[in-house]
């Protein structure tokens, strides 16, 4: 099961991560996270120029993390929660990996040992 | 729109450390971790198997191997040492690769610092996994939180059987 989350990630979320990758567009995310923003508010926060702004804001749309609402003649920016669900999961997916990897590594261990004490009686057998 | 009522004040998981303890030296333990006859025993996840491992074990050095699905599909990983120590501590930084051991492009890497404590005999070994974007993924587990941690497994399994068929 866990794998088949690995393999997701490889379909589903490159856009998402390289998106996520830039920190003026983290930036953005963040203060997104309290609420939506119009194109405006945010240059304003960020004290960067407009077009750089809406340049981020292009990409993001683009990999789904941000949809615009049209309010009157304003648009408002807001994000989507999806994309972030998909990176949640993937993280515990990954955490699940070492979970499961460790009661292997039990079992391989166990096995080992066993290997180990019937080769120990063997030589003690033999110097009888 | 989101409930951001349910907005959950817990930061910065973009790292997390799996710890277990196992009945056996760190001498044998760092064995386990570091020779692929070893490791193709018991780390690929099920059910995929390793027949192709191969490891340089120095600073420097890469870790390369080949987990194969029961459909025979390849996928191939590797992770670069940037840090041995014998046998207490190990650290790497792995992502997907191909073949050939070149990194595919646009896949996230991660450092793993993998700490082997032995005590009375027995073995604390400690994995911790970071990613390289720690600002992406901390804000993306802060996002988590407005689905809430009563995420259910049920919920993960459709959600798997959702990516199967996409």
């Amino acid at each position: 099961m866990t794998s088949i989350f690995l393999l997701g990630y490889t379909r589903t979320m490159k856009t998402i991560w390289a998106a996520l990758t830039e920190p003026n567009r983290v930036h953005i995310v963040e203060l997104l996270r309290d609420g939506p923003l119009t194109v405006g508010e945010i240059t304003e926060r960020l004290g960067l120029q407009q077009p750089q702004v809406s340049k981020h804001l292009k990409v993001l749309s683009e990999a789904d993390i941000v949809e615009v609402q049209p309010q009157a003649n304003r648009r408002i920016y807001q994000l989507r929660r999806e994309p972030f669900q998909e990176l949640e999961i993937w993280l515990q997916s990954f955490r699940r990996l070492w979970e499961e990897r460790f009661d292997r590594l039990d079992d391989y261990l166990l096995e080992l040992q066993a290997t180990e004490q019937y080769t120990s009686n063997r030589i003690e057998d033999t110097n009888v | 729109m989101f409930d951001y009522q349910s907005l959950s004040p817990r930061v910065g998981e973009q790292e997390f450390v799996v710890e277990r303890r196992f009945n056996a030296s760190r001498t044998l333990m760092f064995q386990i971790f570091t020779q692929p006859e070893n490791l193709k025993r018991w780390w690929a996840p099920q059910p995929y198997t390793i027949p192709i491992c191969t490891i340089d074990l120095r600073p420097g050095g890469i870790w390369h191997y080949c987990m194969r699905s029961p459909e025979d599909q390849d996928h191939w990983a590797r992770s670069v040492y940037s840090e041995i120590v014998p046998p207490e501590k190990l650290v790497y930084i792995s992502t997907f690769a191909d073949e050939h051991a070149n990194p595919i492009d646009g896949m996230p890497e991660h450092l793993t610092t993998v700490i082997f404590t032995e005590e009375a005999g027995k073995t604390q070994v400690s994995a911790r996994v970071q990613f390289a974007s720690t600002a992406a993924l901390k804000v993306a587990v802060d996002m988590g939180m407005w689905q809430g941690m009563n995420m259910t497994w049920d919920y993960l399994v459709g959600y798997v059987q959702e990516l199967h068929k996409s």
